[in-house]
């Protein structure tokens, strides 16, 4: 074959191939419902049967019985803040889980005075391995404690202004709060336990604040009785509620971005405008040895 | 091919930068760190802290709360090659807690004992008291050995003096020394009580016996009982002396005695359902008895504790909805079935009281309690109690409730087709096993659009909602309804339905597109056809493309530019004077090459110079070589040679 003919096949294939290459590869961005790796949330999706928000048009409504689960990692818009706090008021239960991420824009727009501090929890001695890891032990008795003794955070943060709440768990009295990110202890650091998991009610609905988000992911979830934890959590309302994991605010990775860019382009040629249009091109270019046809018999 | 390169670079370099851009967006700290590969470390500092804070509890004589903090240590993280040294470090200060705790305990019980001249009793409990000191010292000086080991396995005394890891360490040895300190003390009580006790012992104070006798061994609970005794000293009774009758070691009576030494108390069986008891009495010197006489307890004397038992019975829904009341009934009946009246009984939810009720004169309980609307749903217990009353001892029974809400159920009508723009009109009725859901909000959601309406007294709604023009072509949407019911013991539910959506201004641009294209095709393919025919007409065969493109090149009305134009110009020039002189015409399927063989015969004097003139032609046509100037005005001097000679007829 020509090699004028056979460079557009052989480059046509590459990138079909490329692109089934990043579409079928799972992803590896960290807390997507799809990564099957260490710091994914497969485990967790397939768990707990969780659907996945990928839009806030996809907020479920009616909320009740339904939980939504928000990492947020990227800023919210003035919409979707109302969106959230419309689905709270009609009984949903939001579990805000953050550690240094857009979570205190969701819980000022609530109208909560709870914050997230933003600055890493240590545990010298109550820990997983190393003191990037708080062991928490201290639970209030309330339904979210039940079969709990400990759980294992992973690079956590912890809550402030909790009057507003109720506390679930605090850190232990060796915990210190790293304000100025020397991962040392200095003497102007906070080191009394701190809040890190607690909720109040919002209207008819539910507002849960953990400040570690990765006691979710496959790595976690299975550490102590983090499982339990999450499971009591997700049930503050209802028993086996239907969960939602918003993933619109979440960082992403180039890998996630190419696998979007695909999904908009598949959405885009399924959608009757463009798959007219692609018809249209391949009818085009189908049809241009006739159109050459014709032009040399003239 | 140059601006494709420049777009695939551009291509390349967006790809390249925009997960920088995204990674800009992120957090200022890691969100997480793979727990499996992350580093094992055990921070001294804090270890030491958190042991001088249970040394500091111990020495304190805080043993409840630093046996919670050791209890606290199993959380903490150890790295392999410390794990066994640590937990036998934690093991051995938990055992010196416990044995420190008892051993307060048995000092102060000693100290109490002594008070009360019950010298046996003291002696018994300080030989214990002696024999945990003994331990308490070996234990501490294992901890310091071990104190000792852990800190150079820390590298402890390698560090710097005014290091903190360091002022931990010394803080620590300054406390084990203070328990040190503590447990001498203990040792010097124990020797004081000791002393004490021999003093009193050496004092040879006047023995005292007091003896119990009960009425009844047998009682029903709550019943009294008739208690008697004597107190005497060396056969001679004491009279007017306080005698405590204690029933399982708790005092229930005093009794005071008479002359002869005698005493007599009713004392009632407290209301405790079990079904032995133990009763005895104690005489202790009081006031101007302390010097002069010991103490004295009787004999234990075992009473067989009665009381029936109450059988409830009882009849509650296994499903129950928030909001709504659940009706539990019940028969209260004594073993021997005989009805119970007046009994209260409590119906509780997770341990939360839900209402009280009392059994009517055939032990017939019945009673209304109201869930919380909030009240999750799921499996709960439900504990329904009877209170123990009298000599009927009291009885709880759980169960397994589930709450769960009233399935709703929707139906919608919508038109199967809409042209848009367009405003939909949906009705329906919203309704539940328990009949209509009323003031339920429904709302409506077609795509991008939404409505909210409210469903009126017989469950019935309807909404309209406006479709205007988008970039749907046609196609089936998806009309979503929900239903979020009023009452908390309504679920909610929603309902599909599928609209089959026409876009007419989307529709009639595609189709304009497609005829537009069917148009120009039709114009150039018919057009072709329409040539060729017209071609065979003339008797024309027009020739195949590829073979004879040097052919149709030279024949056609194509402009010659440059050197190899004028070469070709005087080919062609020079071609058409050879068919006219040698009237063979070249074919479409003939090469200039076979042209030239078929007339060359017939050329003669003409013939070199075509000869010469379709070299340069195939020279120009075929190969890369740009030819000369003079090449081209060779070629049109031999075109005009050969129109001379043939002209002049020689051919």
């Amino acid at each position: 074959m020509e090699p004028r003919k056979l460079l557009p096949i052989l480059a046509l294939f590459i990138v079909l191939s490329l692109t089934a290459l990043v579409w079928f590869y799972p992803t590896i961005g960290d807390f997507r419902t799809g990564n099957p790796f260490w710091n994914g949330l497969t485990t967790f999706t397939t768990d707990f049967e969780t659907s996945t928000v990928t839009s806030y048009n996809g907020i479920p409504s009616p909320s009740k019985e339904t939980v939504l689960i928000v990492i947020p990692y990227v800023q919210f818009t003035e919409t979707e803040l109302n969106k959230l706090r419309q689905y709270v008021s009609l009984g949903g239960t939001l579990v805000v889980m953050d550690d240094y991420g857009y979570g205190n824009q969701i819980l000022s727009h609530l109208g909560l005075i709870m914050r997230f501090t933003d600055k890493p929890l240590l545990d010298p001695l109550f820990n997983y391995k190393n003191k990037w890891f708080p062991r928490i032990t201290d639970f209030t008795q309330t339904p979210i404690a039940k079969n709990v003794t400990s759980i294992v955070l992973n690079y956590a943060s912890s809550l402030t202004n909790t009057s507003d709440t109720t506390v679930i768990a605090w850190s232990s009295r060796f915990s210190f709060l790293d304000l100025n990110g020397n991962s040392i202890w200095d003497t102007d650091e906070p080191t009394e336990p701190q809040p890190v998991a607690a909720f109040a009610k919002v209207d008819q609905g539910y507002v849960v604040a953990v400040s570690d988000p990765s006691i979710l992911i496959n790595s976690m979830m299975n550490m102590d009785d983090n499982l339990n934890f999450i499971k009591n959590v997700m049930e503050i309302q209802a028993s086996s509620p239907t969960i939602y994991v918003d993933q619109y605010h979440l960082p992403k990775t180039s890998l996630d971005e190419a696998k979007e860019t695909i999904a908009t382009v598949g959405e885009l040629v399924s959608s009757p405008l463009g798959a007219l249009s692609l018809i249209t091109v391949i009818l085009a270019l189908a049809l241009t040895p006739v159109w050459r046809k014709g032009e040399k018999n003239e | 091919m140059r601006s494709l390169a420049i777009i695939f670079l551009i291509i390349i370099f967006s790809a390249a930068t925009i997960p920088c851009i995204s990674v800009i967006a992120e957090p200022v700290y890691p969100p997480h760190e793979d727990p499996a590969t992350a580093q094992s470390v055990m921070d001294a500092n804090s270890f030491l802290t958190c042991y001088t804070d249970i040394f500091t509890l111990m020495s304190l004589k805080n043993y409840a709360n630093a046996t919670m903090l050791i209890e606290q240590l199993k959380f903490v993280h150890i790295p392999e090659d410390l794990r066994y040294i640590i937990q036998r470090y934690n093991n051995l200060t938990l055992e010196l807690t416990q044995i420190l705790d008892n051993l307060e305990k048995l000092l102060n019980k000693a100290s109490t004992l002594l008070n009360q001249y019950r010298l046996n009793e003291t002696s018994q409990t300080l030989s214990e008291a002696g024999i945990l000191v003994a331990k308490a010292e070996i234990l501490l000086n294992d901890i310091q050995g071990a104190t000792e080991t852990l800190s150079a396995r820390f590298g402890i005394f390698a560090a710097p003096a005014e290091s903190k890891v360091r002022e931990a360490y010394n803080t620590l040895q300054s406390l084990l020394q203070r328990l040190k300190q503590l447990i001498e003390d203990y040792l010097k009580l124990l020797k004081s009580i000791r002393n004490k006790t021999s003093e009193i012992q050496s004092e040879e104070l006047k023995p005292t016996t007091v003896t119990l006798n009960l009425n009844a061994t047998k009682v029903f609970v709550g019943e009294p009982v008739e208690a008697s005794g004597t107190l005497t000293t060396n056969g001679e009774g004491l009279p007017n002396r306080t005698i405590t009758l204690l029933f399982d070691d708790n005092p229930v009576a005093t009794a005071t005695t008479g002359l002869d030494g005698s005493y007599h108390a009713t004392v009632a069986t407290p209301y405790k359902y079990v079904h032995n008891m133990t009763a005895k009495a104690l005489y202790t010197p009081l006031d101007a008895d302390r010097g002069v006489y010991l103490a004295s307890l009787s004999p234990p004397i075992s009473i067989e504790v009665m009381f029936n038992e109450t059988r409830l019975e009882i009849t509650a829904p296994d499903e129950a909805y928030p909001g709504l009341p659940i009706t539990v009934r019940g028969n209260v009946t004594s073993e021997g079935g005989t009805p119970l009246n007046q009994r209260r009984v409590g119906v509780f939810l997770d341990n939360n009281l839900l209402a009280y009720a009392e059994t009517n004169h055939q032990g017939f309980l019945e009673t209304e309690a109201t869930l919380s609307p909030e009240t999750p749903t799921g499996k709960h217990t439900m504990t329904i109690a009877v209170d123990p009353q009298g000599i009927y001892a009291g009885v709880s029974q759980e169960k397994t409730l589930s709450i769960v809400k009233i399935p709703s159920e929707i139906s919608i009508h919508v038109p199967s087709l809409i042209i848009l723009p367009a405003k939909m009109y949906v009705e329906g009725n919203a309704s539940a096993s328990s009949g209509p859901l009323q003031d339920a909000t429904i709302t409506l959601q077609l795509g991008e659009n939404s409505t909210i309406v409210m469903t009126s007294k017989n469950g019935e709604f309807n909404a309209t909602i406006g479709m205007p023009l988008n970039l749907i072509f046609a196609g089936f949407q998806g009309l979503r309804v929900t239903v979020e019911p009023a009452e908390p013991w309504h679920a909610p539910t929603q309902a599909k339905a599928s609209i089959f959506v026409i876009n007419p201004a989307n529709l009639g641009l595609a189709s304009a597109a497609f005829i537009s294209i069917g148009a120009v095709l039709y114009t150039r393919l018919t057009g072709a056809k329409r040539r060729e025919k017209e071609g065979k007409v003339l008797g024309i065969a027009l020739p195949p493309l590829e073979k004879s493109l040097p052919t149709i090149f030279l024949k056609s009305e194509v402009k010659f530019e440059g050197v190899k134009g004028r070469i070709l110009q005087a080919y062609v020039k020079a071609l058409k004077i050879v068919e006219r002189a040698t009237a063979i015409s070249i074919t479409p399927q003939m090469t200039i090459r076979e042209f030239l063989r078929e007339t060359k015969p017939k050329l003669e004097g003409a013939a070199n110079s075509f000869t010469e003139l379709t070299f340069f032609a195939e020279l120009t046509l075929y190969s890369q070589y740009v030819p000369a100037e003079n090449v081209a005005e060779r070629a049109e001097d031999l075109t005009r040679d050969m129109e001379g000679v043939l002209r002049r007829g020689t051919a």
